[in-house]
């Protein structure tokens, strides 16, 4: 996953100092895309865990958008990979997470949204791959610091997702 | 309550030092096993800790459409408290 990515042309300063930081993440690839007019980030994370004494991955994929006229970036991306023959044990420590609140979440900073999927117990058709929408909003600041959060809130979002899977062992 | 404040801001510290070795460290092989399960197991010391706190206090879980009456009974022996909405 290392290596040859990114270094493509951000023409926005903050988006360039992410493509420039992510060089030295052997786990997270990236690169400046457009949508129209826009241009914004995108970032494949992989996240490892050990389950069952093997190295499984949980996929992230992020986009970056900066609004210098607002001076935030927003940060908004899917979790998925989350598979598991214990899905119904798995979906139930999810719930029980949100059942307690958000507070759980708010530890690490990142925003859960969306989870229809996962807030409706449908034992007989449970997905086999859960998915989560995650987002953070950061302010634009000095570019340096900007690159600092960044880097500290992939490391938020790897707390938070190694939260989640503590429910895959829990008893 | 203040112990566990404590203990739980000595785990993130803890697990985030770890996370960084992962990211920067540039570990390899069994060292990066341990690392990894060691992310782990301080992750799910934190995961006790706060399921012992939302012990503490009611669950309310808010459900909306359809649902599995064996689900929600399961559940609801472990002390989480569902609020049907919609049908």
């Amino acid at each position: 996953m290392s290596g040859d990515k990114c270094c493509n042309e951000c023409s926005n300063a903050y988006l360039a100092k992410l493509c420039q930081l992510i060089e030295q993440l052997s786990n997270i690839a990236g690169e400046c895309r457009k949508d129209g007019e826009k241009e914004y980030f995108y970032l494949c994370i992989e996240i490892p865990f050990i389950y069952q004494d093997e190295e499984h991955t949980i996929v992230v994929d992020i986009n970056i958008y900066v609004d210098e006229t607002k001076l935030q970036a927003k940060f908004e991306g899917e979790i998925f990979g989350l598979s598991t023959d214990d899905t119904e044990h798995f979906m139930e420590n999810v719930l029980r997470i949100f059942s307690s609140g958000l507070e759980a979440f708010e530890e690490f900073n990142w925003i859960v949204s969306g989870p229809s999927d996962i807030a409706l117990p449908m034992l007989d058709n449970l997905p086999k791959t859960v998915k989560l929408r995650i987002g953070r909003f950061e302010p634009l600041n000095d570019i340096v610091e900007f690159g600092n959060k960044f880097m500290e809130s992939i490391i938020e979002l790897d707390g938070f997702i190694s939260f989640l899977l503590a429910s895959f062992d829990d008893e | 309550m203040k112990t566990n404040g404590r203990k739980l801001s000595d785990l993130h510290n803890e697990f985030k030092a770890k996370s960084r070795q992962l990211y920067f460290g540039q570990v390899s092989g069994q060292n990066r096993k341990e690392v990894i399960l060691d992310r782990q197991r301080i992750v799910k010391e934190i995961w006790q800790i706060k399921s012992s706190e939302s012990q503490e206090k009611p669950n309310n879980l808010r459900i909306a459409g359809s649902h599995s009456s064996e689900f929600v009974n399961k559940l609801g022996a472990k002390g989480i408290v569902f609020r049907h909405v919609g049908s």
